[in-house]
């Protein structure tokens, strides 16, 4: 990066222009270096993320595996196989947010020619979107996960301090994904809400806790999923940006020594 | 900040695609056209590489996963495609691990690192 003012500055005919010319780019690639800088560390730091989420959705997927070869087990090879799956017409009950994150890089500084085309690389944030029994969405992902356990809560206290101790607990027990897929009537329920049914319900009204217990291994791989795709994508990201700013910096370097040579 | 949802399709073997669709991913429309593709052994790379290019053609899809194995029958496919959306995950399957030197996008920071600046499509 200092290449350009090393050049500029091992010039023979050094005037005013020049001078001035070379301090102003100094100013413009020290800038450029910092934010490399911080891209790069960016970048190592969304690698170093994605690895670790890689092992944990390896680990789900393990479970999830072991579990369902435990119920196939149990419930027999014919119980647990494809020619089960319906082919109703009906939504997923887990769907994926998607949401355009604002990209902070852009913010400083003035832009010019080369930040405009890291304007065509965004960042993209997925979480997951539980369709709910009730109609509602749950939302699911690291940081929202925490937001919407802790308003529940307090929505929760809130009913505790004015109902009764009874209407808490019927509550809770709605809230409560897991427990829902544990009652034999609450699967009915959701068989019978339009276009979302259990699948669980697909492989029978009594299916192997094994079943139930890799259902929810493949959530929490579902958990992982999300946050693997938004660390690529950063990854991804970040990779264009440096590479971009690589290539500019080369173009740079070559326009001023053809710009030298004569 | 803009927000949409989406769905997730899936291409692997069936013990995962029964997970995930356990998990509630599993979409049907009215034309019966679902967003998971099971691969066994009848399965064709013709079928293969049309189901990839359909999902990541969709709309209304967010995320492919495609078991690294199947992703490496159809390795110059899903090397080519470098959009954000839909994003293409490689996961592991039951029999075989995951490998991250397969990984397309790791592969693809890969060279970054190391001084061979041949790229990914070194490594077959």
């Amino acid at each position: 990066m200092e290449h350009d003012r090393i050049v500029q500055l091992t010039e023979g005919g050094v005037n005013e222009d020049s001078i001035s010319s070379s301090s102003t780019s100094s100013c413009v690639t020290d800038g450029k270096g910092t934010q490399e800088d911080a891209e790069i560390l960016r970048f190592l730091d969304a690698l170093d993320h994605l690895i670790c989420c890689r092992d944990s959705l390896a680990r789900s997927l393990s479970q999830g595996w072991m579990e369902i070869a435990s119920a196939r087990y149990s419930m027999g090879p014919a119980r647990i196989s494809q020619a089960l799956f319906s082919l109703k017409p009906q939504s997923a009950s887990t769907i994926i947010s998607v949401s355009e994150t604002e990209n902070s890089m852009l913010e400083t500084g003035p832009k010019d020619e080369e930040e405009q085309v890291c304007d065509a690389l965004q960042e993209f944030q997925f979480s997951i979107r539980n369709l709910d029994v009730k109609g509602g969405t749950k939302i699911k992902s690291r940081e929202g996960n925490i937001n919407s356990e802790t308003s529940a809560q307090s929505n929760l206290r809130q009913r505790h301090k004015s109902g009764s101790m009874k209407n808490h607990i019927v509550e809770d027990d709605f809230e409560n994904d897991d427990d829902l897929s544990n009652d034999g009537d609450l699967i009915q329920h959701r068989a019978d809400s339009p276009n979302v049914s259990d699948p669980l319900a697909w492989f029978g009204t009594l299916v192997s806790p094994h079943l139930r217990a890799a259902q929810k291994s493949f959530k929490d791989a579902l958990e992982m999923i999300v946050e693997v795709a938004t660390a690529q994508t950063r990854v991804q990201r970040t990779y264009d940006f440096i590479k971009e700013s690589d290539k500019s910096v080369h173009g740079a370097d070559v326009c001023n020594e053809s710009k030298a040579e004569p | 900040m803009a927000s949409n949802t989406a769905l997730l399709a899936i291409i692997g073997d069936e013990d995962t695609v029964t997970g995930f669709l356990l998990a509630g991913v599993g979409n049907v429309d009215i034309r019966r056209k679902t967003n998971y593709l099971i691969v066994d052994n009848k399965t064709t790379v013709k079928t293969i590489e049309d189901t990839f290019k359909e999902f990541t053609a969709r709309e209304d899809i967010a995320i492919v996963l495609i078991s690294q194995y199947v992703a490496n029958m159809i390795r110059f496919v899903v090397d080519r495609y470098n959009k954000p959306i839909p994003a293409i995950l490689e996961i592991p399957s039951k029999d075989h691990p995951y490998d991250p030197s397969q990984d397309s996008i790791l592969a693809r920071v890969k060279h970054m690192f190391s001084s061979d600046p041949s790229g990914p499509t070194n490594r077959y």
